[in-house]
C-alpha cells in the first residue's frame, strides 16, 4: 500500500491536487471583494458610533441649554434652548436607521422618543410638588416624557414657557431640566456601548463578537421597519392612504413643527447606512457585488426619497400644515419614500439573503 | 371476497404461454417484482426513517412551531379541495404532536408496524394540509415515504412484529425499488428543475447565497467567488441528474455514497433545510445491495452473514391472481401520478418560478431567491379606498411566504374581504404586489387592476398574474 501511494504517478496527482487546493486558496485571499465583515466594522467606526457620539453631545448640549434657561429665564436663552432641541432632536432623527443593540436592549425609544404624548398626563404631572430625573425614568409614562413633551414645555403657546419659568413655576423648571437629563444620560449611555463593547462586538471582535451575516441583517432590517413605519403609519394614515379616514395626529409634530425635518433625517440615516462615507464602506458595495443595477436604483430612490423631502423645507411649513396646505405633495413624498422600501425590501433583501421576519422555520424551495 | 387464482407460471415461459394474452407484462411484472430477498435494507430505511420523523416532530416541539404555524395565526392557506382540514384548538394540537411522535417510535420499534405508518402518513399528511405556507419538500417526501412503507410487510426481520409473528428475513424485491424509484423521483426531478437559465447561466441563486457564508473558516473566502458559486450550480445540477445513475451501478457506488454525504453534509451547513439532508443520506442507502445492514452486522460481530439461520432463502411461488395484477396496475398508476404532478406545470403559461403555478410537489429543491412586497387596496362601497398591509392578517411566517405566490395573495385578499363582509361591508379588492426573482429588478407579479375579491380560488391559470418583463 505504501508502495503504492509512492509511486511518481501518485506524487504527481498529490502535488497537483495541493497546488489546486493552495492556488483557489491564494485566489481567494487575493479576492478584492468587500465582505460583510468588513461592511459592518466601517459602519459601525465611521457612522453608527461617530453618529451616536453627535446625538450624545447636542443633547448633552441641550440639557446644558435647558439648565441655563431653568436657572435665570429669559428670551434669548428660551430661544438658545429651542434651537438645541431642534438640534439633538434631529441628531437622533438621524439614529433611527441604526435603532438596533443598546437602543433597543435598555429599551431607550420609550425614555427619549415616544409618540403620541399625554397632554393630560403632562399636565397633572406638572401639579406635584418636585419632579426629578429620577421620576421621569422610575415613575412617568412613555407618553409624558422624550422628546416630544420636552417639545410640548418648551414650544408651548407663544412664549407661556418663559413665563411660567419667570413667574417662579418650579415644578414646570424641574419637569424641564429632568427631562432634558433623562434624554441627555440615556443618549450618552447609548453612545457609550457602541463606543464600548456593542461597537466591538458589531465590527466581530470580543467575545460577544456578532456574525457578520446578523449585523448586515440589522442594517438592512431596520431601516425597511423605518420606510414601513414613515410611508405607512404616519404619512399613510396621517393622508388616509392606509385607513380609510385621514389622521394627521400620527405624524410626531408637535409644536416645534420639525416633523419634515425628523423625516429628512431618517432617510439621511438610511442613506448613512447604505452608502457609508466616502472613504468607508457600506450596504451599496455589497449590494454593488452582485448587481450594480440594483444598487444604482437603491441609490436613485434613497435620493429621490430625500430629495421630495427636502423641497418640503424651502417653503418653510410644518408637516402638518404641508398635509392641510399640499397633501399632493406629501403623497408624492411618501411615494418616493415606499419606492425605496420596496426596493429596498425586495432586490436588497434578495441580494443580500436577509430575513426581514426573524424566521427560523426551515424552508427548501 | 372471491380471490380468482391463475395458476403459477415458471418465469422464463412467461411470455411463450399465450402471445395475445394482455396480462402478459403485468404477470411478469409481478413475478420480478416478487422474487424475494434480504429484508434487511428494507428494515434499516423504516428504522432510519422513524428516527428522522421523529427528530422532525421533536423539532416542531422544541421550535414552538405548534403554535406558531398552526395554532396562532386567525387565517390558514387551505389546499383546494381540502378548505374542510382545519386545525385542532390548542391543546390537541399539541396532542396530535405528541400522537405523532409515538407513532414515528413505534415504527422504529416496528410496533405494529403497518397500523402505526398507515396513522402517521393520515396524521402528518393532515398537518401539512392545513397551511400552504408551511409546505416543504421533505414533509412532502415524509408523507409519501411513510405511505410507501404501510404497504410493505414488516414483519419480516427487525421488528417488534417480526419477533412476534416469526423472522423470515425476507421481503419481495418491489419493496426495495419502491424505495429506490421514490428518491429518484427526488432526484431526478430536483435535477431536471435546475436546468434552467438562471441557475446553469446566472449560477442564480447560489450567487447570492453563498457569500453568505464568506465568514466561515477556510472556505468561507471561497464561498464569495463568482466562480464558486457557478461551479456550485453547474455540480449540483450534475449531481441531482446523475447520482441515481451511480448509485445503481455497483462499481461506482461507493464512492457516490461519499458524495451524496458530502452533498448533503455541505447543503445542510449552508442552508436552513431541518432533516432533509440527514433524511436523504439515510434513505440513499436502500440503493446498497439488499442484504448491506446484515453484511455489515456479521462483520462487526465477525461472523459470516450467510450463516445466520434466519436467512433461508424461501422457495418462489408467485400465483397469478387478479389481486397481484390490480396491485401492479395501481403501482404503475402512482408512479405516473408521481412523474406527472412534478411535470403539470407545463400545463400553465409563463415560467413556474415566477407564477409558482405547479410549483409544489415537485421537487423544486433549493431553486429560487424571490422576495416580494404586497399591499392591497380596499375600496368599499362608498368609493373610499385605503391601504392593508397582509400582516394585519396574518402570521409573520405566512405574511413572508405569501408575498411571492399568487394562490396566497388571492386567498389574502379574500380573508380581507370576508372580514370587511362580516362587518357588513362590500369591499373590492386590489394588489400591489412587486417580487423580485434571483436578483431581477424588482417587477410587479399581480394585474393592479383585477379586483382579487371577485376572483375563484382554484388550479385553473391564472389570468391576472402578470408575466414578467424581458430583461
Amino acid at each position: 500500500m505504501a508502495r503504492r501511494l509512492n509511486t511518481p504517478s501518485c506524487r504527481f496527482t498529490a502535488l497537483l491536487s495541493l497546488m489546486t487546493i493552495g492556488a483557489a486558496l491564494l485566489l481567494a485571499g487575493c479576492s478584492s471583494d468587500v465582505t460583510r465583515r468588513d461592511v459592518a466594522t466601517s459602519l459601525t467606526e465611521q457612522v453608527i458610533i461617530p453618529r451616536y457620539e453627535a446625538a450624545a453631545e447636542s443633547s448633552a448640549a441641550m440639557n446644558e441649554r435647558v439648565r441655563i434657561l431653568v436657572s435665570d429665564p429669559t428670551a434669548g436663552r428660551l430661544e438658545a434652548a429651542r434651537d438645541a432641541w431642534r438640534e439633538a432632536r434631529s441628531d437622533w432623527s438621524r439614529l433611527q436607521a441604526y435603532t438596533f443593540g443598546p437602543v433597543m436592549e435598555l429599551r431607550i425609544p420609550s425614555l427619549v422618543d415616544w409618540w403620541p404624548i399625554d397632554e393630560d398626563k403632562i399636565h397633572e404631572a406638572l401639579a406635584r410638588p418636585t419632579i426629578s430625573a429620577e421620576d421621569v425614568r422610575e415613575t412617568f409614562a412613555a407618553d409624558q416624557r422624550g422628546f416630544s413633551a420636552l417639545e410640548h414645555l418648551l414650544f408651548a403657546d407663544g412664549d407661556s414657557a418663559l413665563d411660567r419659568l419667570q413667574a417662579g413655576d418650579d415644578a414646570y423648571g424641574q419637569y424641564l431640566t429632568a427631562l432634558a437629563e433623562v434624554i441627555a444620560d440615556a443618549i450618552r449611555q447609548a453612545a457609550d456601548d457602541w463606543s464600548g463593547d456593542y461597537g466591538q462586538a458589531f465590527s466581530g471582535s470580543g467575545d460577544r463578537a456578532i456574525s457578520e451575516n446578523l449585523a448586515v441583517a440589522d442594517l438592512v432590517r431596520v431601516p425597511v421597519f423605518l420606510t414601513e413605519t414613515v410611508g405607512d403609519m404616519q404619512l399613510g394614515v396621517a393622508l388616509g392612504i392606509t385607513k380609510p379616514e385621514a389622521d394627521p395626529s400620527v405624524i410626531p409634530e408637535g409644536n416645534a413643527g420639525a416633523g419634515v425635518d425628523n423625516l429628512e433625517q431618517q432617510l439621511r440615516g438610511i442613506q448613512d447606512t447604505y452608502v457609508g462615507t466616502a472613504d468607508g464602506r457600506g450596504i451599496s458595495d455589497l449590494v454593488a457585488q452582485l448587481s450594480e443595477d440594483a444598487d444604482q436604483r437603491m441609490r436613485n430612490a434613497l435620493n429621490e426619497a430625500i430629495d421630495a423631502i427636502e423641497a418640503f423645507k424651502r417653503d418653510g411649513q410644518s408637516l402638518n400644515q404641508l398635509l392641510e396646505t399640499d397633501p399632493d405633495a406629501v403623497s408624492e413624498a411618501r411615494a418616493a419614500i415606499k419606492a425605496a422600501q420596496i426596493i429596498l425590501n425586495t432586490e436588497v433583501v434578495s441580494l443580500l439573503g436577509v430575513t426581514i421576519g426573524f424566521s427560523d422555520n426551515d424552508g427548501d424551495s | 371476497m372471491a380471490i380468482t387464482t391463475l395458476p403459477a407460471v415458471r418465469p422464463n415461459r412467461v411470455f411463450r404461454t399465450d402471445p395475445t394474452d394482455l396480462w402478459r407484462p403485468v404477470d411478469f411484472l409481478h413475478r420480478r417484482a416478487s422474487e424475494p430477498v434480504d429484508a434487511s435494507s428494507v428494515a434499516f430505511f423504516r428504522i432510519a426513517f422513524g428516527v428522522v420523523a421523529l427528530i422532525a416532530i421533536v423539532r416542531f416541539f422544541a421550535y414552538g412551531w405548534i403554535d406558531q404555524l398552526y395554532v396562532d395565526p386567525l387565517h390558514h392557506f387551505s389546499y383546494v379541495g381540502f378548505e374542510w382540514v382545519r386545525a385542532w384548538p390548542a391543546p390537541w394540537m399539541h396532542l396530535h404532536f405528541g400522537a405523532l411522535g409515538l407513532l414515528a417510535a413505534a415504527i422504529i420499534l416496528g410496533w405494529r408496524t403497518r397500523a402505526s405508518l398507515i396513522l402517521f402518513a393520515v396524521g402528518f399528511t393532515y398537518i401539512e394540509l392545513i397551511d400552504k405556507t408551511t409546505y416543504l419538500n421533505h414533509y412532502y417526501f415524509i408523507s409519501l415515504a411513510a405511505l410507501l412503507l404501510a404497504f410493505m410487510p414488516h414483519d419480516r426481520a427487525w421488528s417488534l412484529d417480526a419477533r412476534r409473528s416469526g423472522w423470515s428475513g425476507w421481503t419481495p424485491i418491489w419493496t426495495v425499488w419502491a424505495l429506490r424509484v421514490q428518491i429518484a423521483l427526488v432526484y431526478c426531478f430536483a435535477g431536471f428543475a435546475k436546468l434552467n437559465h438562471d441557475w446553469i447561466v446566472n449560477a442564480a441563486p447560489l450567487r447570492f447565497w453563498l457569500p453568505q457564508h464568506a465568514h466561515l473558516p477556510i472556505v468561507g473566502p471561497l464561498l464569495d467567488e463568482t466562480w464558486v458559486a457557478y461551479a456550485f450550480s453547474w455540480a449540483g445540477a450534475a449531481f441531482d441528474l446523475t447520482i441515481v445513475a451511480w448509485m445503481l451501478w455497483g462499481r461506482s457506488r461507493p464512492l457516490a455514497f461519499v458524495v451524496l454525504v458530502v452533498f448533503h453534509l455541505i447543503t445542510g451547513q449552508l442552508f436552513m433545510i431541518g432533516v432533509f439532508p440527514y433524511m436523504m443520506i439515510a434513505a440513499s442507502l436502500v440503493f446498497f445491495s439488499p442484504d448491506w445492514p446484515r453484511r455489515w452486522l456479521s462483520r462487526l460481530r465477525r461472523q459470516s452473514w450467510s450463516a445466520d439461520a434466519r436467512v433461508v432463502r424461501p422457495t418462489l411461488s408467485v400465483e397469478r391472481s387478479w389481486i397481484a395484477r390490480i396491485a401492479v396496475l395501481i403501482a404503475l398508476g402512482v408512479l405516473a401520478v408521481q412523474i406527472v404532478v412534478p411535470l403539470r406545470h407545463y400545463f400553465y403559461p409563463g415560467s413556474v418560478q415566477w407564477n409558482e403555478e405547479g410549483y409544489r410537489f415537485s421537487w423544486r429543491v433549493l431553486l429560487t431567491e424571490k422576495v416580494g412586497h404586497v399591499e392591497y387596496r380596499v375600496t368599499d362601497e362608498e368609493g373610499r379606498t385605503w391601504i392593508e398591509l397582509p400582516a394585519e392578517y396574518l402570521s409573520p411566517l405566512q405574511a413572508e411566504r405569501m408575498t411571492t405566490q399568487p394562490d396566497l395573495i388571492l386567498a389574502t385578499a379574500h380573508f380581507i374581504r370576508d372580514h370587511y363582509a362580516h362587518f357588513g361591508n362590500d369591499v373590492e379588492v386590489r394588489a400591489d404586489v412587486f417580487v423580485s426573482l434571483n436578483g431581477r429588478p424588482v417587477q410587479r407579479l399581480i394585474d393592479p387592476t383585477i379586483n382579487l375579491a371577485a376572483e375563484a380560488q382554484g388550479i385553473a391559470a391564472k389570468s391576472w398574474v402578470l408575466q414578467p418583463v424581458a430583461e
